[in-house]
């Protein structure tokens, strides 16, 4: 009799749990991982959107372990080391390049989904509440990302789709084509220019150190300026970084690339990487080191796989 | 100054879709079951002609969103086919043996795909693999259909190719027809869909004995085995299968004319995805054999137990199959996608079960 009396009051704790669920029950958002539904609300979140379209840098279509086959592996400075059944490298080496290749893919892909981090910022962030001044400089720096990875897609591809807005839809993706070269350099002169115009010549803090700068922004469109052939416009804002006072070059050429003279005088904009088996590394140093040197020059697997420097 | 500060940063991995919905299933069977001479024999045969809608998958997307892929409710799918099964009851008394064996066809084909019909290509680890078009079955193999081995100078001269292709290189069908060789001769080289899946299990027993053994089989589907890009890649890195001594060695002595020639440097395209690495993946496999053997019912209650058997028992002990690899029965990338490629898979394990079945 105890025994039935429990029951039913188990059963009426039951029936009044139910009764009181109502549709909030089963629509909720998760709380242990981030969605854009929670994210992109706080100055905090930003900044770690911010920190994110920086990441993408490191990213192997951008200026990770496939920047060396689109600059290098093309001129006679560097052959690719012939491996397994795979010719991608090859292609380049000798200018056989086919539709499928991997870097031509992820120099695409990777762009655009640095464009897409970009892209985000800006169009989510005017509606919070945050610091001004702050607001102003995230934007900038989305804007001087933003600029820097269309800078490398024209230069690869030509005409582009010029994709400005954040598209959360995957059939939006149909609506766009390829923009003519002409649109996406002036897109491009136009983010540089306004980055330039708000962000900091310089920054205090070691844990903004590798952000854009106003020196960055100003040099980086001085060279697509004179990409553009716009030379008087290129030398102006070229000037004007050398005369900002903040830069100058390291007595000895070869120290610049020193892994211990990181950020160096010289060094106006840096894509940033953590030493120390962290998953944090730069993979550029194995990739150039002694094939089949193992560990005897560089930590974790060093070279083997990717390239043979010519010396003639 | 180098300090060892981390910071963090948040991105988007991957887009919603706030359209998305479950698939839908419409679906006809028609079954007869039949037993005969009091129901030792009994036969069931299952026709079905089901439709799936809005096929739920993570299909590629135009690049520029920032994201590669992304789930859609995309397409519509049949999938038909007729089941036969049997069992019969072949002795009853003291020795017993039962049979019972089923056979099955099915027949898959993508009816529509999204807003503009388009394939959806996939694949994983070297490129594009599959392709999933309407009329086919989904995730068809894709790649380049290989006519044979340049045999010489004047084949090559004659005969779209790559420009670093040399005699006794692969030779891949033009299937555009407009004298160039490239990716878009690309075509539907086979799939993983096989004609007919059986199997058959025995049962005996006699006294104290019982015996079973069930075999397991497909007939008619394909691999695309890309480990043999490896394992066959002539390039003298590591061994090889031997059926590359049946390769392209000169003119005079062009092998089996599917085997290029032996080359360390990669050249000639030989090991784009393409019909030679499409496999016939049809087997007959001992699934499991079990024997075990009861004690006597006397010998148990002497001892005050209610029963002791003891047994033995193998799994997959053979399977017969042409499949040059190890497992005929393979996916390495998860997904309808991506079905039946093979890119370096672990064999599957022959277990022998030695063991004692005591009830108290």
């Amino acid at each position: 009799m105890k025994n039935n009396y429990r029951n039913i009051c188990a059963a009426a704790v039951i029936a009044l749990a139910l009764a009181s669920c109502g549709k909030g029950f089963v629509d909720l958002k998760p709380v242990s991982s981030t969605t854009t539904g929670n994210f992109y609300q706080t100055e905090e979140d930003f900044r770690n959107a911010v920190n994110g379209a920086y990441n993408s840098l490191r990213a192997g279509g951008n200026y990770g372990g496939d920047s060396y086959v689109f600059g290098e592996i093309r001129s006679d400075n560097s052959t690719p080391v012939a491996s397994g059944s795979v010719t991608d490298q090859d292609e380049f080496d000798r200018f056989y390049i086919r539709t499928t290749n991997p870097y031509i893919n992820n120099r695409w892909s990777n762009s655009y989904t640095a464009i897409a981090r970009c892209n985000a910022i800006l169009d989510r962030i005017d509606a919070i509440t945050m610091n001004a001044a702050t607001k102003d400089r995230y934007k900038a720096e989305a804007k001087f990302l933003r600029a820097l990875y269309y800078f490398n897609l024209v230069r690869t591809f030509g005409d582009v789709p010029l994709v400005l807005k954040e598209i959360t839809n995957p059939d939006e993706g149909y609506q766009y084509g390829r923009n003519p070269i002409g649109e996406v350099y002036a897109q491009i002169e136009k983010d540089l220019a306004e980055a330039a115009a708000v962000l900091p010549p310089s920054y205090t803090a070691a844990a903004d150190r590798g952000r854009a700068t106003q020196g960055a922004a100003k040099a980086i469109l001085g060279r697509v300026l004179l990409t553009e052939k716009k030379y008087g416009p290129a030398a102006e804002q070229l000037k004007a970084v050398i005369d900002s006072k903040k830069y100058d070059l390291v007595p000895v050429y070869a120290d610049f690339f020193k892994v211990n003279n990181k950020n160096n005088v010289e060094a106006i904009f840096d894509v940033q990487y953590k030493s120390g088996g962290v998953g944090q590394g730069n993979g550029w140093p194995n990739a150039f080191a002694p094939q089949n040197s193992g560990n005897a020059v560089i930590m974790f697997g060093g070279g083997g796989n990717n390239i043979l420097l010519t010396t003639w | 100054m180098r300090l060892a500060i981390t910071v963090t940063g948040l991105a988007i991995s991957s887009l919603g879709n706030s359209g998305l919905s479950w698939e839908r299933n419409e679906q006809l069977d028609l079954g007869l079951d039949i037993g005969l001479l009091q129901n030792r024999i009994s036969l069931s045969v299952d026709y079905y002609d089901r439709i799936t809608k809005d096929l739920l998958l993570s299909v590629n997307v135009p690049t520029l969103t920032g994201f590669g892929s992304a789930f859609k409710n995309i397409g519509r799918m049949s999938n038909k086919g007729i089941e036969f099964g049997v069992s019969s009851y072949n002795f009853v008394g003291a020795f017993t043996w039962n049979t019972s064996a089923n056979l099955s066809f099915n027949r898959n084909k993508v009816l529509a795909l999204g807003p503009t019909g388009a394939p959806i290509l996939s694949g994983s680890g070297v490129g594009e693999t599959n392709i999933t078009m309407i009329g086919h079955p989904i995730g068809s193999f894709y790649g380049y259909k290989q006519l044979g081995i340049f045999r010489d100078a004047a084949d090559l001269h004659t005969n779209p190719h790559d420009n670093t292709t040399r005699p006794g290189d692969v030779k891949y069908e033009d299937v555009t027809g407009d004298g160039i060789l490239d990716a878009k001769d690309r075509t539907i080289i086979g799939n993983n869909q096989p004609d007919f899946i059986y199997g058959i299990n025995n049962t005996f027993s006699f006294k104290g004995i019982d015996l079973g053994i069930s075999l397991q089989g497909t007939q008619g589907g394909q691999i695309l085995n890309l480990s043999r890009r490896f394992f066959e890649n002539l390039e003298g890195g590591g061994n090889n299968l031997s059926i590359v001594k049946d390769r392209w060695r000169s003119p005079e002595n062009p092998g089996n004319g599917k085997v290029p020639r032996a080359n360390a440097r990669t050249t000639g395209n030989n090991n784009a995805v393409s019909s030679r690495w499409v496999e016939d993946g049809s087997y007959l496999r001992i699934q499991n054999i079990s024997l075990g053997y009861k004690l006597p019912k006397a010998w148990v209650d002497r001892i005050n137990l209610s029963q002791v058997r003891i047994y033995a028992s193998a799994q997959n002990l053979h399977t017969w199959s042409k499949y040059l690899n190890f497992n005929p029965e393979v996916s390495n990338y998860e997904g309808p996608l991506t079905g039946g490629v093979d890119y370096g898979s672990y064999p599957l394990a022959k277990t022998v079960t030695f063991g004692i079945n005591i009830g108290f």
